[in-house]
């Protein structure tokens, strides 16, 4: 059984739509944040995310936990976390399956991580220390990639599957990541849906990408596409009602469309 | 052929390709790389690098682009894109943060050979990045100007005041205040500039003299108005720029201090 509630359909609040969202009302029932946008000390961000509190649901969505880096974790970027997280009690907190530097750098990125089992154990560890650091668990999204090492010797999702179980964290399933990895990999996204563990997934992502061609690209920059769509309809029939987002972070539309992809996810969902 | 290195080793080499100024093809020259990325029918190693470096490179470069939009107006694309990539070569981003990627460029900038095609590009973007920095500092009740009256017009050696959090003071070429307009202005003398925000806005605007000798002293905090009082030098002037401080929401009260040259 989930452990955190089915908060129904929400898009990810950008700045764009601040007026709009505290204009009210939407019909999106909550709203996902980039955590790192509201670290701030004050101003119109921490105001309008408490103002957004107030009527929904919120939760925290970070970029640069670096869980997967060999560099130490932060301890100042885990101490704003938590504080953010204190003053703006979310449904919960989650960042990605990923590194976003090494050597003391960041590349605002997130980069890729072999599948093996010296990564997972390093994972594994590092989510137990954010979770007791934090004083909750937390939610891992697995990213869009463009290359395959040569040294992995798990499939993406039994990595995935396995950091959630050991660590005892959530998922946060990004089911356009998913295809745009098995595009750009070669593998069958259904058997990548099939295989994450239904009770662990605590959310799912849509969002829309740009085939370059050679390989899509994971830009949050359109709607999402009819494959996309299809997958969401095979994934909430295997893992039931979880919270759905919609992310939208290049060429942002206006509120109304945004609203009507969100709109549109919970039809699918209905309907499977 | 080569053993799949550690998990150190793997993002080590990949940043090292990833952020390489050269390029990842030039980073990688004649190494076989089959060891450490899988290449398909597709796309090659480098390819699958390359996606990433551009990634990095892009995203940085319009992190940058926003916070320092008159910047890049001013030297145009070509110079900035080139800009950018000898700042990243220096400041490569540390903070978790992409807020903080812009901190070191307004020095970076003053000592860049731009700097002596555009004039005062420097202070321009030292201009810029004040204004990124009050966007979201500590917000502070200000002054109004009844609070001034009751309290401080009743006990001026007591009553004291600080400039807001979300405030700057610099000092700048004069011709910035056009150029962030987007007009045209030939290089001048230097003079002092108040960066704040109200409420949610942020707005520059130029100083006098002794208005930057009080600001700069409120700066430090705990100024009493008798204090401000002898830095104006005559009562109706401290009293209009009480006022306009007081309309720009720019200072606060705080406890008094002992000032510095008493
Ligand atoms: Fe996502």
């Amino acid at each position: 059984m989930n452990s955190v509630p089915d908060l129904g359909h929400g898009v990810g609040l950008r700045r764009e739509h601040f007026g709009r969202v505290l204009e009210g009302p939407t019909r999106v029932d909550w709203f996902e944040v980039i955590s790192e946008n509201f670290m701030g000390k004050g101003g119109r961000p921490l105001h309008v995310l408490e103002r957004v509190r107030r009527d929904y649901p919120v939760a925290l969505h970070g970029v640069s936990l670096s869980i997967g880096s060999t560099d130490p974790l932060d301890r100042d970027y885990l101490d704003r976390l938590r504080e953010l997280a204190d003053r703006v009690e979310p449904a919960w907190v989650s960042d990605h399956l990923c590194w976003t530097g090494v050597g003391g750098h960041n590349a605002h990125d997130l980069l890729p991580l072999p599948y093996t089992e010296e990564a997972l154990e390093h994972v594994v560890a590092r989510v137990e220390a954010v979770q007791e650091h934090l004083g909750r668990r937390i939610a891992l999204e697995n990213v869009s990639t463009y290359l395959h090492f040569a040294g992995s010797t798990l499939p993406e999702w039994e990595f995935l599957a396995e950091v959630a179980h050991r660590a005892d964290c959530g998922i946060l399933l990004d089911v356009n990541n998913v295809y745009v990895s098995a595009v750009n990999h070669g593998f069958d996204p259904e058997k990548y849906l099939a295989a994450v563990p239904a009770d662990r997934v605590w959310q799912v992502h849509l969002a829309g990408h740009t085939d370059c061609g050679s390989h899509l690209l994971d830009t949050h920059s359109r709607r999402v596409c009819d494959e996309v769509w299809g997958l969401y309809r095979f994934a909430t029939r295997r893992i039931g009602a979880v919270a759905s987002l919609i992310e939208w972070d290049e060429e942002i539309p206006d509120w109304d469309t945004l609203e009507a992809e969100s709109l549109r996810a919970r039809a699918v969902r209905q309907e499977a | 052929m080569q053993r799949f290195p550690d998990l150190r080793g793997v993002q080590s080499l990949f940043w090292r390709l990833v952020a390489a100024p050269e390029g990842v093809a030039a980073a990688v020259g004649s190494e076989d790389l089959s060891y450490l990325i899988r290449p398909d029918a597709r796309l090659g190693a480098v390819e699958r690098l390359d996606i990433y470096a551009d990634m990095y490179f892009y995203r940085l470069r319009d992190c940058l682009a926003e916070d320092f939009p008159k910047l890049a107006a001013r030297v145009g694309a070509a110079h900035f894109h080139n800009l950018v990539t000898d700042y990243l070569l220096a400041h490569p981003p540390r903070h978790f943060s992409l807020r903080e990627l812009g901190r070191a460029l307004p020095d970076f900038t003053g000592s860049h050979a731009l700097e002596r095609s555009f004039p005062a590009l420097a202070d321009l973007a030292r201009l810029e990045w004040a204004r990124v920095e009050v966007f979201d500092d500590a917000d502070a009740a200000p002054l109004c100007w009844q609070r001034l009256l009751e309290g401080g017009a009743a006990a001026p050696e007591s009553f004291a005041a600080t400039l807001i959090p979300s405030a700057r003071l610099l000092r700048l070429d004069a011709s910035v205040l056009a150029l962030w307009r987007g007009d045209p202005a030939e290089p001048g003398e230097r003079i002092g500039v108040r960066v704040w925000r109200k409420g949610f806005a942020v707005h520059h605007r130029s100083l006098a003299t002794d208005e930057e000798r009080c600001l700069r002293e409120l700066a430090a905090g705990g100024v009493t108005l008798a204090r401000l009082g002898e830095l104006v030098g005559n009562a109706p002037r401290l009293a209009a720029l009480l006022d306009l401080w007081a309309r720009d929401g720019l200072i606060a009260e705080s406890e008094a201090r002992d000032t510095p040259d008493r």
